[in-house]
C-alpha cells in the first residue's frame, strides 16, 4: 500500500510538471530528477528499514548517503527549470 | 501560468500511470522467470545465490580423513596446553563472571547470569533418538517417495520444528570422511554391513545402507550476539544448542515414524563436522571464522546433521561470493580480542596446530587462544560472529542490495567491508556492540529471531 501511495505521489508530481506550460525541462533534467527521486525512495526505504532494524547509526548514514545525491541532483534540475522560465517570461 | 488539466486529460494520464504501475509490480515474475518460482518451493533463495558442482573452498579430499572430535580444543584442550592451565582457566571460565557481576561490570549482572544458565536448559539428544511409533506399530506400510519429495518433505517437517535452512549430502568415498571417527565421548563412530544401527559400551555403528545426512541450520539472533561477549550473548548461542537439541529428537521421532532411521548427534558438535556438511549442503560458504555463513543469516546459525536412510536428492554447494568477500574483509579477525584469526588475505593449506584437521583451503585458526579468551570473560566469546558484515538482519533493502553485488563481484569488496564497518561496528573490539542493559527493555520477537527471512511462503 505505502509503495501505491509512493508510486501515485511520484507519478502525481511527474504529470504536473510535465502540464506547466512555465517549466521547459530537457531530456536530461528528466534523466536527473528520476534519479534523484530513485536516490530519495533509498534514502526513505534505508533509513525506515535500518530503523526497524534497531540500528539508528546505520539509518542516518544511509539517510544522508542516499539523500544527498538526491538533493544535488534535484538542486540542478530546479536551478535549471529556473533559467528556464525566466528565459520564457522574456 | 500553470496548464489546467482537463478531466479528458487527467484520467488519460492516470491510465497511463495504472497501467504503468501495474506493468511494474508484476515485472519481477517476469524477469525472473518460472524457474525462480520453482526453486523458491523449495529454497526461496535470490539469483546470485548460484548453485556450483564444487564448493568454494578448494579440497584436497585425498588428504581428508575421519576426525578424532577429541583432538579439537573442546575435549582436546590438554593436547595443546598443560592440564593444569586447562583446569585452571576452566575454574576460571565458570566462576569469572560472578566475580564481575560483583565487580558490577556492564551485561554480568545476576539477571545476565540466569539468562545464560536458563538458556541451555532443554531437552536432551542421543544417536539412536527417542521411541517412536513406526508404521509396524500402525500396521500400515512405510512411507515411499521419491527422492525429490522425500527432501521436500523433510524440510517442511525441519522447518515445522523450528529448522531455518536445510540441505543434503549423500555420502560418498569423500563426503563420508566428514564423519567423525570418534565421538566427542570417545566412543568409536563406524560404518558397517548391518541393517539396524546400534550403540554400545564404545561404538556407534551406521548401517551402509544409510546414506543420506540431512544438514539444517538454526538461527540465532543476532540482537543477542551483537552483545558478545557478555552472558547476553553467549546465552543466544546457547538457546540455538537448546532449540536444536529439540529439533533433533522431534526429526528422529518423525523419520523413525515413516519407517526409517535416524542417526543423530549423541551430543553437541558430535557425529560430523558441521560447517563441512553445511558447505557441501550448499547452507553456505566457509569463511574466515572458518565456520559457515550463509545468504540468508550470515554466522548467524548453528549447524547440525543427521544420517539417515531415507533417499534424498542432494543439494549442490553454492556461490554467493562469500568466501571471496573474506579475501578482502578481515574485520573479524581485526575485532578478535585474541588475534586467534587469520590476517592472511588468501586461504591456505597450512594449519595452526593439531586441532586443525587439514586438507581444506581456508584460514585456520588458533584455537588455543580463543579458547583461553572464553576464560577471560567468562563466556564463549562470540565476537567474531557479531562483527561479521554478513551478520545484518536481512530488513533494510540495502543488504540485498549489497549480498546481490559481492554475488556478482568482487571489485567492490574491499571498498563494502570498510562501509559495513563504519556503518555498523564502533567502540572497543573487546566489548559488546550493543548496550546490554538496552537488551533487557527491547520488545523482542520470539527467540528474538525473524523467522520469515530467506522463507518465500513464511
Amino acid at each position: 500500500m505505502t509503495t501505491l501511495i509512493f508510486g501515485l505521489l511520484i507519478g502525481a508530481g511527474f504529470v504536473y510538471l510535465y502540464s506547466r506550460e512555465d517549466i521547459k525541462l530537457t531530456w536530461y533534467d528528466w534523466i536527473l530528477l528520476a534519479v534523484a527521486v530513485v536516490f530519495f525512495l533509498l534514502a526513505i526505504v534505508n533509513f525506515s528499514q535500518s530503523r526497524a532494524e534497531l540500528e539508528p547509526k546505520a539509518a542516518n548514514i544511509l539517510l544522508v548517503s542516499f539523500g544527498l545525491p538526491g538533493v544535488i541532483l534535484t538542486a540542478v534540475v530546479a536551478v535549471r527549470a529556473w533559467r528556464s522560465r525566466e528565459a520564457l517570461a522574456e | 501560468m500553470p496548464h489546467n488539466l482537463s478531466r479528458r486529460e487527467f484520467l488519460r494520464d492516470m491510465g497511463l500511470f495504472g497501467v504503468g504501475a501495474g506493468v511494474a509490480s508484476i515485472a519481477p515474475v517476469s524477469l525472473f522467470g518460472e524457474d525462480w518460482l520453482d526453486k523458491a518451493g523449495l529454497a526461496s533463495r535470490p539469483p546470485w545465490v548460484r548453485e556450483v558442482d564444487k564448493p568454494t573452498v578448494e579440497i584436497d579430499w585425498d588428504f581428508i580423513y575421519r576426525f578424532d572430535e577429541r583432538n579439537t580444543v573442546r575435549r582436546g584442550w590438554n593436547k595443546y596446553v598443560s592440564q593444569e592451565e586447562v583446569d585452571r582457566l576452566g575454574a576460571q571460565q565458570r566462576t569469572i563472571g560472578n566475580q564481575y557481576a560483583l565487580e558490577g561490570r556492564p551485561g554480568y549482572s545476576i539477571r545476565d547470569l540466569a539468562l545464560y544458565s536458563a538458556s541451555g536448559v532443554g531437552a536432551t539428544q542421543s544417536f539412536l533418538g527417542p521411541d517412536a511409533q513406526t508404521p509396524e506399530d500402525r500396521g500400515v506400510p512405510r512411507w515411499e517417495g521419491s527422492p525429490e519429495d522425500n527432501a521436500a518433505m523433510v524440510r517442511a517437517a525441519l522447518r515445522s520444528f523450528g529448522a531455518s535452512t536445510v540441505g543434503f549430502v549423500e555420502l560418498d568415498e569423500n563426503t563420508e570422511k566428514l564423519i567423525y571417527a570418534i565421538d566427542p565421548d570417545g566412543k568409536k563412530v563406524e560404518f558397517q554391513d548391518v541393517d539396524q544401527p546400534d550403540e554400545t559400551e564404545d561404538t556407534r555403528v551406521i548401517p551402509r545402507k544409510a546414506r543420506w545426512v540431512i544438514v539444517w541450520t538454526v538461527q540465532m539472533s543476532s540482537e543477542g550476539m551483537t552483545r558478545c561477549p557478555t552472558p547476553l550473548g553467549a546465552a543466544t548461542t546457547s538457546l540455538a544448542y537448546a532449540r536444536n537439541r529439540a529439533i533433533q529428537g522431534r526429526l528422529q521421532s518423525f523419520l523413525k515414524g515413516i519407517g526409517y532411521m535416524a542417526l543423530g548427534e549423541a551430543e553437541t558438535n558430535a557425529l560430523g563436522i558441521a560447517p563441512a556438511f553445511g558447505v557441501m549442503a550448499g547452507l553456505g560458504e566457509l569463511s574466515r571464522l572458518n565456520r559457515l555463513v550463509t545468504p540468508e543469516y550470515g554466522p548467524m546459525v548453528r549447524v547440525f546433521k543427521l544420517v539417515t536412510d531415507l533417499p534424498l536428492a542432494p543439494t549442490k554447494p553454492i556461490n554467493a561470493g562469500i568466501m571471496n568477500f573474506c579475501k578482502a574483509c578481515k574485520t573479524c579477525a581485526e575485532y578478535c580480542p585474541s588475534g586467534s584469526l587469520s590476517f592472511d588475505s588468501e586461504p591456505s593449506y597450512e594449519t595452526r596446530g593439531g586441532w586443525n584437521r587439514g586438507g581444506v583451503k581456508t584460514w585456520y585458526e588458533n584455537s588455543p587462544t580463543c579458547r583461553a579468551y572464553w576464560a577471560e570473560v567468562g563466556t564463549n566469546c562470540g565476537i567474531c560472529f557479531s562483527v561479521c558484515p554478513f551478520s545484518v538482519k536481512d530488513k533494510a533493502l540495502i543488504h540485498k542490495m549489497v549480498k546481490g553485488i559481492v554475488g556478482v563481484t568482487p571489485i567492490f569488496d574491499g571498498a563494502l567491508a570498510s562501509l559495513s564497518r563504519t556503518t555498523y561496528l564502533g567502540g572497543d573490539a573487546d566489548k559488546p556492540q550493543k548496550d546490554t542493559e538496552e537488551w533487557w527493555e527491547l520488545d523482542y520477537a520470539e527467540l528474538g529471531i525473524d523467522t520469515t527471512v530467506g522463507h518465500k511462503d513464511a
